[in-house]
């Protein structure tokens, strides 16, 4: 049946954004899939077409099979690209979404195990037990996707660069600042940070320290630092 | 459609304060409730985020130079972390509200494009940024799938046979949660019902009806 795939496509990809606690990591791009539909859009365009130049204008107006048998290829092919828009757009949310939990940090995004870049605080050894289960975000994605991945992180660094003297548009805003100070320990080296106000600490795993919260956000985020 | 609750009608004040009248912070709190409990964009305070960027950067020289200068006392210490904290509180707002309005400018990206009525809403910057994003996003689209598909399928502002556009528009017919600062009068409601939405008191509506009152500041958004 016409739709079948894309059928297929769009429940896939609504399962997959069912749970957001704990962010599931995002699914492989399906491309063999994506492939299929659109080879069937291409053959449902050029039967429609075949169809229509073999009968003429006359009898398009008359024979009611013919205008039915038309109408049910066409749909099917609008619908055909609604599904895959539809699975494309949620995806780029899905995307955007795990780009403002890496507190905008492209690199890291791209180069931490899924695991931590899906938001789940496991420790380092679950952590790198599982990654070979699951794609990291990199061989997650279509090489279209991450152009897009590439380029809203050039905007996004536009964007908040009006704002960068004053505060950081990329910092959490799960819950408003509570208190000033934060109690952190080292999850993994970060190696020497200049922090604000030109205070340098060096972060070696298993130290702990006493910070302002606004100058290692993003270290916590990213998953360097850890809350106590 | 609607829930009337008494907010107590005697309204003091304080209830006539309108937003012009009030403390930035104060103000940046009522936009940032606004922005987030409405659909639509609302109009980008440019003047009031620059100011509160000001304060805070005023702010932020009177502690640090505070901090530096050994006379300071035990007790000013401990003031200067109040004000410190009372800082990225504000910050905090004001992240919380630009990333709201972000996130609806991505979501109506390519209706913001196509509609000249909304860009005075916009500051310069985000207007360049629902360009770019929609161009970005349809670059994307026309790359994983479009150029594939028959020329005929591949626009990107279509209207299918239900009426329903490919172009997302913000919804209008959302309900707000509103507390009337001032008297806004009689308005029908769709049923042609009348209801009085009057000072000081909460009422959970349509958001087109009450648009004017909200964008007027006359009621606010809970």
């Amino acid at each position: 049946m016409y739709g079948d795939l894309a059928l297929q496509l769009v429940t896939a990809s609504h399962r997959s954004t069912l749970s957001t606690t704990p962010q599931l990591p995002l699914p492989k791009y399906a491309l063999p899939l994506i492939l299929s539909i659109c080879l069937e859009c291409r053959q449902l365009g050029t039967s429609i077409q075949t169809a229509a130049e073999a009968h003429g204008p006359v009898s398009l107006s008359q024979d009611r099979s013919l205008v039915c048998n038309l109408t049910v290829q066409h749909l099917s092919a609008r619908r055909n690209k609604r599904c895959l828009l539809a699975y494309l757009q949620t995806r780029v949310g899905g995307i955007k979404e795990r780009w403002w939990d890496a507190g905008g940090g492209l690199a890291y995004l791209l180069t931490a195990p899924a695991t931590t870049a899906a938001g789940n605080g496991t420790g380092e050894g679950t952590a790198s037990g599982m990654e070979t289960e699951v794609p990291d975000l990199r061989s997650a994605l279509s090489p279209q996707e991450m152009d897009f991945l590439k380029g809203y992180n050039n905007l996004l660094l536009d964007y908040k660069q009006e704002f960068l003297d004053v505060l950081d548009l990329t910092a959490g805003i799960d819950r408003p600042p509570g208190e000033l100070m934060v109690d952190v320990r080292v999850v993994r080296d970060a190696g020497e940070v200049v922090l604000e106000g030109g205070e340098r600490v060096d972060f070696r795993k298993g130290e702990r320290f006493r910070l302002e919260r606004s100058g290692v956000e993003r270290l916590i985020v990213q998953g360097f630092l850890e809350e106590v | 459609m609607f829930g009337e609750g008494g907010g107590g009608g005697d309204g003091g004040d304080e209830d006539e304060t309108l937003e012009g009248d009030m403390d930035d912070v104060r103000r940046l709190g009522v936009v940032w409730v606004r922005e987030r409990g409405t659909g639509e964009i609302m109009s980008w305070e440019g003047d009031l985020i620059d100011s509160i960027f000001d304060k805070l950067d005023q702010q932020q020289k009177m502690v640090d130079t505070l901090r530096s200068d050994p006379d300071t006392s035990e007790e000013e210490h401990f003031k200067l972390m109040l004000v410190m904290t009372e800082m990225e509180r504000v910050k905090y707002l004001v992240r919380s509200y630009v990333r709201t309005r972000l996130w609806k400018i991505e979501k109506f990206s390519q209706y913001i494009v196509i509609t000249p009525e909304v860009h005075p809403s916009l500051s310069g910057a985000e207007l360049s940024h629902a360009r770019r994003y929609t161009e970005l996003l349809h670059t994307h689209f026309q790359h994983s799938v479009l150029d594939s598909l028959p020329e005929w399928l591949r626009k990107m502002d279509e209207t299918s046979s239900d009426g329903l556009s490919m172009i997302p528009k913000p919804n209008k017919n959302i309900p707000v949660l509103i507390y009337c600062r001032r008297d806004c009068g009689e308005i029908t409601l769709p049923d042609g019902e009348p209801a009085a939405l009057g000072k000081g008191s909460t009422h959970l509506l349509k958001y087109n009806l009450v648009e004017q009152w909200i964008k007027l500041g006359w009621a606010e958004v809970l």
